[in-house]
Order: structure tokens, then sequence, then C-alpha cells
């Protein structure tokens, strides 16, 4: 006997996902893919936990399932020495990507090339005002 | 007793399909899965954990699939997937959930673990149990040729009614 697929909408998990803030599921999701990123990457250096664990300094062998969780809160120093060991990026330090970070903007161009184009962008009456 | 499979819609998507378990009640309906009793069991006290769980579990279905990492595992009987998904360690809320490989997980219910130990705990071995007999049914139904993974283990296909046949 076949049944039909059902699926189904639950009034609980929408009222719990229409609660959550972008933040929030930014936050997880970014723990989650930092965990998978770095097992993937020990994987794909032929790794075992144990290795990754030798190459990083660690002597805890819980430390690496804590890691791979997807709700480990790293330190900066325990990040540096995982992308060190494994040759990939953790900790993004790019210029651009720096200034966004805090909501300024990043460009190209040096300050005296942003600062004459502004000039130039301006309609000065020809006339000076007098005050 | 029976129990209806069902496809979490909201949370599944194309790395993993979210189920869960529909029981029979007195009237012979199938309405209030056993996420959804857990959910309405723990919103009020623990609202963060419930939050990030359902988030969790939305993150899996959607972007990495159910990855063993993730989940505690060797949560119930040698072999039988049963395992259990936290905000994290320190936290108190267990999920219990059956894991089949990265397509594909049905979650239970569970509670918040106060003891060391689940025989410590009523509540939380109560529902370890179910998922555990869930589990040995599914593969019983797998044998029979009642139920079985679609071809890409993403869903299940056949007889979603999994039945007590001890009652």
């Amino acid at each position: 006997m076949k049944t039909k697929q059902e699926k189904h909408n639950s009034s609980q998990i929408d009222e719990i996902l229409q609660s959550t803030s972008p933040i929030e599921e930014k936050r997880i999701r970014t723990k989650m893919l930092l965990a998978a990123k770095i097992e993937d990457a020990m994987k794909a250096k032929g790794w075992n936990r144990k290795k990754l664990l030798e190459a990083t300094g660690q002597k805890n062998a819980s430390v690496a399932t804590k890691w791979f969780s997807g709700t480990h809160n790293f330190t900066h120093d325990t990040l540096f020495d995982i992308q060190e060991a494994l040759g990939i990026e953790l900790i993004n330090l790019d210029e651009q990507d720096f200034y966004k970070s805090f909501g300024a903007f990043g460009s190209e161009k040096s300050a005296e090339e942003i600062s004459r184009e502004i000039k130039e962008s301006r309609r000065f009456r020809k006339k000076d005002l007098k005050i | 007793m029976k129990y209806k499979l069902v496809k979490i819609d909201k949370l599944s998507g194309e790395k993993a399909s979210i189920y869960s378990a529909i029981p029979e009640n007195e009237s012979g309906n199938f309405e209030e899965s056993f996420f959804d009793s857990f959910i309405k069991e723990n919103k009020t006290s623990l609202l963060s954990e419930i939050k990030t769980l359902v988030l969790r579990l939305k993150i899996i279905g959607n972007e990495t699939g159910a990855r063993e990492s993730y989940f505690k595992t060797k949560e119930g009987a040698p072999g039988d997937g049963v395992c259990a998904l936290y905000d994290t360690p320190d936290k108190k809320l267990r999920l219990y959930c059956i894991r089949y490989g990265t397509e594909l997980i049905i979650i239970g219910s569970g509670g918040p673990k106060n003891v060391r130990a689940l025989q410590d705990d009523e509540k939380l071995e109560k529902e370890n149990y179910i998922l555990r007999w869930l589990s040995s049914k599914i593969k019983e139904s797998m044998q029979h040729g009642e139920l079985s993974f679609s071809s890409d283990y993403m869903d299940f296909e056949g007889n979603l009614i999994i039945e007590d046949y001890e009652d």
C-alpha cells in the first residue's frame, strides 16, 4: 500500500521562524559553514582528527568534536592555527571586506582623486556670495 | 498505535529532507507531530534554544545536509541511527533524531537534560525509546518491501504509516 507523500505545515515551526531575525540565522549559519569548511579541508588533505589536533597543538581529542559540531565559538588564535595547519583561509582581512564590516566604504582610488572628483562634481556660482 | 511519517516543508531543502512522525490520536486522526509537541513543550522556558534548533534544521535542509558531526551519535541501540541535536553542549535541550545519511533525518522529540544518564530522566528516556522503536519498525517495513528510499535517498516512498502490530 502506498501512502501519498504529505508535506507537513506546522504553525509551531512557522511561528518560530517568523520570530527569528536575519542576524540570528546568519550567526548560526556561519558557525555551521565554518565547521563544515574545516572538516572538509581536513579530509581533502587526507588527515584524520588526530593529525589535525597534532598540527594545531591540541592534546584533547574531544576538542575536534566541538570544532566540527557547528556550534563552537572559536577564538581567533584557534582559527589562525587551523588555517595555517590546513592551508585554508578562515580569517579574511581583505581591505574591502574590512571597511565594509563597520559601515565604511573601501575604494581603489586615492584620497586626492576622490577629493578632486567631488570638487569637479559641484557646481559653484561664479559670483562669490557676499556675506 | 500508528505513526505517519511526514516531510516538514519549511525545513527541508535541496541538501536534506527533514521528516517527523505524527502519532494517531484517539479520534483516529494524525494531527500533531513529535516535533510540534517538542516546540510547544519547550518554547516558553527555552525559546532561545528552540530557535537555534529550528534554524540549524533549516540550514541542514537547505545548505549543509545532515553532516554526522552536527549530531551527537550513538544515542540509541547500535546501528539504529538514533542521535541527538542540541544548541551547544552546555545547553539543556536535547532533540532526538534518526539520521539516514546526510540526506534524510526524522526528528522526534526530547527535552531538557538535567541528568548525567538517560535512564535517570523518565521523559527523555521515553522520547529516546520511541525513536528507537520507530527506527526498528522502519527497518522492518523496508525489509518487507512496504517502505523504501527514493532513488536520491532524499525521501521515503511507499507505506508511510508505521504500525505497531503488537497492539
